[in-house]
């Protein structure tokens, strides 16, 4: 990968890389590595989920100097870790923004970060000879999911709570060794000090290891090459450029328009994405229905929508296992895209019907999401500017069309339909249309 | 005022773009009606001759039952009160601590203590009223709605309402521990000022201040949004604008000689 020369005419740089040649990967990587040229800005958020990642570790770092992982309650029935937190917020210098930048930098982290999973879900940047490069990304997610789930309960309001409870018991679905791994998930049978402390412990432990992972990752990207988004390999000279300047330069304006809006929201709206009952450190007014944080909603909805149990020739999985089996599952297909889509084309560009159906899948996502956040058993409904959009009716004596949970079931059904039915079949049936025979050369007409 | 007039003279156009988004809040949480306050919109601010009252109406209505365990009492040099005075405010309050015999006792306040309990403890505020007083330190941040739930939640008691013993009608939580903390008959009440207060200036002002005390740095927080984010946009723009110089050159001499070669 790297050159044998080192590239560097001062003496210093030459010096030191010559005796650990670092550097000369960099500029490798920076100025001899061959990129596509007509990658889109979808591309951008690549750099933009690292410098998230890096924003995270750095604010984290400050906030774990001042936070104490104890849920011991004060006279006020005030836990000392919340008191922590809000002393960050109230005395700590600057502590305010460091806390808001490091809650809504979660989000945004998050919105990075699924942008870029669609963009490769659009473009087939899962498609050899990506698969590593997809599965490290899908493991990149897994753990930020985990590690916002951590973070989130640090706070010790009474949703960080109930998510606590919640989250960690669905781990009971597990036959047999379940209440073990509840036991040594909470360090005890209840969720309190044992738990709280060990969640601190994880939850500044495992940024790291996704930093590793995320390292891994481009190691990966640099030894495959990126993807583009005519999705057809690079041919010649006349279809590349280098990073630098050119997508350094494209890179940085991305940056600068993704942290605009960041910071606005932190500056303006920094509660805005979160729930509200969070702020309160007592439980005498307990959370009429448990919620996660909005970038986890889709895959709480498809853990909740199972209510019933399966009788498998008299084997049963309870609703319960059935809801767990189903969070794993809905990961779990991630990591089989490059096995599931069947068609030799990478991009969605050059795919009629694909593109139909990936749209759907955005959207199901989407209203899953709402399915998440909504109580199971009432009407269903989207939420607009103007008003609720009723999408069910409440018949009365207890029965609901539209509930929902039923819409949440039938999306759910869509979600894995859409990998394991619908790709498959699809590559095998669908029409493409012609690719072009170069990135630098229009399609033939 | 640290930011001045001319925040005050902006935020009134600021409080057009208020009024826009104010119904997204209120129609989340159901029946509560959105209301105009300084503290919203971009430029928002708070009133310190207002938080100086709602400090008075906690003062006096309030903390007989409710605590603001994370509210210090240096903090309310914020308000613009001197700090004589808040030394002076915080001395009126006792204390609980242990003194040098090992007994409880209780001591004058101080500017590092927080507004105490008078309940006490959580076990005492619920033998007392069956449900435990919340403290109120981040209240305004707690509920959807925010400043408009606690806004409505005080000026939704209807005593005519027949209700079980110990519990109490409000039109936001229908059934609420929380006794009517208006007095039927509060003509001979004054703010320090002289002013007479109707019911809903009182609630109103309550809720100012507690808003500052969940979100004392809101105002820091506003300035440093439009420094910062007018500096970033200035930054998109030039990163831009550099982009595409730096583009219009590559795409040249890609025509030219072309990138590295993809083999490599
Ligand atoms: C006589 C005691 C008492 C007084 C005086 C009192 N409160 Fe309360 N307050 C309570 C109790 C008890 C609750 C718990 C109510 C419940 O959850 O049913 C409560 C709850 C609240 C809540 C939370 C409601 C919720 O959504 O859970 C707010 C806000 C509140 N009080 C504000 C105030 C304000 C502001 C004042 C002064 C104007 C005040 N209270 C005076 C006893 C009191």
């Amino acid at each position: 990968m790297a050159g044998s020369r080192s590239p560097f005419k001062n003496p210093f740089l030459k010096g030191f890389d010559e005796r650990l040649p670092i550097l000369r990967a960099v500029h490798h990587s920076m100025t001899a590595h061959a990129y596509p040229k007509n990658l889109n800005y979808w591309w951008n958020f690549g750099s933009i989920a690292g410098i998230m990642l890096l924003v995270m570790i750095v604010t984290g770092l400050f906030l774990a100097m001042h936070y104490k992982p104890s849920v011991q309650e004060d006279t006020y029935g005030i836990n000392q870790a919340f008191r922590s937190v809000e002393h960050i917020m109230r005395d700590v210098k600057g502590g305010m923004f460091l806390r808001y930048m490091h809650s809504v930098g979660a989000s945004f982290f998050f919105i990075a970060v699924i942008f870029h999973m669609f963009r490769g879900l659009y473009y087939g940047s899962y498609k050899a000879p990506r698969e590593v490069l997809w599965i490290l990304g899908c493991v990149i997610l897994i753990l930020m999911m985990g590690i916002a789930f951590l973070g989130y309960s640090l706070v010790w309001g009474v949703m960080s709570f109930a998510a606590a409870e919640v989250i960690t018991q669905v781990f009971t679905a597990i036959p047999i060794l379940g209440d073990d791994i509840l036991i040594l998930l909470r360090g005890g049978e209840d969720v309190d000090d044992a738990l709280l402390n060990r969640f601190f412990a994880l939850h500044f432990l495992l940024p790291f290891v996704l930093a590793g992972v995320v390292i891994l990752h481009i190691l990966t990207l640099q030894t495959v090459g990126s993807n583009n988004p005519l999705g057809i390999d690079l041919k010649s000279k006349k279809d590349t450029v280098s990073f630098h300047p050119y997508y350094t330069f494209k890179d940085i304006f991305g940056l600068a328009l993704f942290f605009t809006i960041y910071l606005a929201v932190v500056a303006w709206a920094p509660e805005r994405l979160a729930e509200a009952i969070n702020n309160q450190p007592t439980d005498y007014n307990l959370p009429s229905h448990i919620v996660p944080e909005w970038y986890l909603l889709p895959f709480y909805a498809i853990l909740k929508v199972f209510t019933w149990d399966l009788n498998l020739f008299g084997l049963v999985i309870t609703g319960k296992q059935l809801g767990a089996l189903a969070m794993a599952g809905s990961l779990g297909v991630l990591f089989m895209m490059p096995w599931l889509d069947t068609s030799p084309v990478r991009s969605g560009r050059f795919r009629p019907v694909f593109k139909f159906f990936f749209w759907g899948f955005v959207l199901c996502c989407l209203i899953l999401a709402l399915v998440g956040a909504q109580t199971s058993g009432e009407a269903f409904f989207i939420p607009t500017p103007f008003g609720r959009l009723p999408l069910g009716i409440d018949a009365g004596n207890g029965f609901v069309w539209g509930s929902t949970q039923q819409w949440g079931v039938l999306f759910t059904g869509y979600y894995f339909a859409y990998f394991i039915v619908i790709l498959p079949v699809l590559g095998l049936f669908e029409k493409p249309k012609q690719l072009p025979a170069s990135i630098s050369e229009p399609v033939l007409a | 005022m640290r930011f001045g007039t001319l925040l005050k003279t902006l935020s009134a156009a600021a409080a057009l773009s208020t009024v826009a988004a104010a119904p997204a809040i209120s129609e989340a949480a159901g029946p509560i009606d959105s209301q105009t306050w300084s503290f919203t919109g971009p430029l928002g601010y708070y009133d310190e001759g207002q938080l100086q009252h709602g400090l008075y109406v906690y003062q006096t209505r309030c903390q007989a039952c409710h605590s603001l365990g994370l509210v210090r009492f240096s903090s309310l040099t914020g308000l613009d009160v001197s700090e004589d005075a808040v030394k002076a405010l915080a001395s009126t309050y006792e204390i609980p601590y242990i003194n040098d015999d090992g007994d409880r006792d209780v001591r004058p306040g101080v500017l590092n203590d927080t507004f105490p309990w008078a309940l006490g403890n959580p076990k005492r505020a619920i033998a007392t009223y069956g449900k435990a007083p919340p403290d109120l330190s981040t209240m305004a941040r707690s509920r959807i709605g925010g400043a408009d739930y606690v806004y409505a939640l005080l000026t939704g008691y209807d005593d005519a309402h027949e209700q079980p013993e110990g519990a109490y009608y409000n039109k936001v939580m229908k059934v609420i521990s929380m006794p009517n903390p208006w007095p039927a008959d509060m003509s001979d009440f004054e703010y320090p000022n002289g002013t007479r207060p109707s019911l809903e200036q009182q609630a109103r002002d309550v809720t100012a201040f507690l808003n500052w005390a969940a979100d004392p740095y809101l105002e820091e927080r506003h300035q440093w949004g439009i420094i910062v984010v007018l500096y970033m946009l200035a930054l998109t723009v030039i990163s831009f604008l550099a982009y595409r110089v730096v583009a219009a050159k590559v795409y040249a001499k890609l025509d030219a000689e072309g990138g590295p070669d993809p083999e490599h």
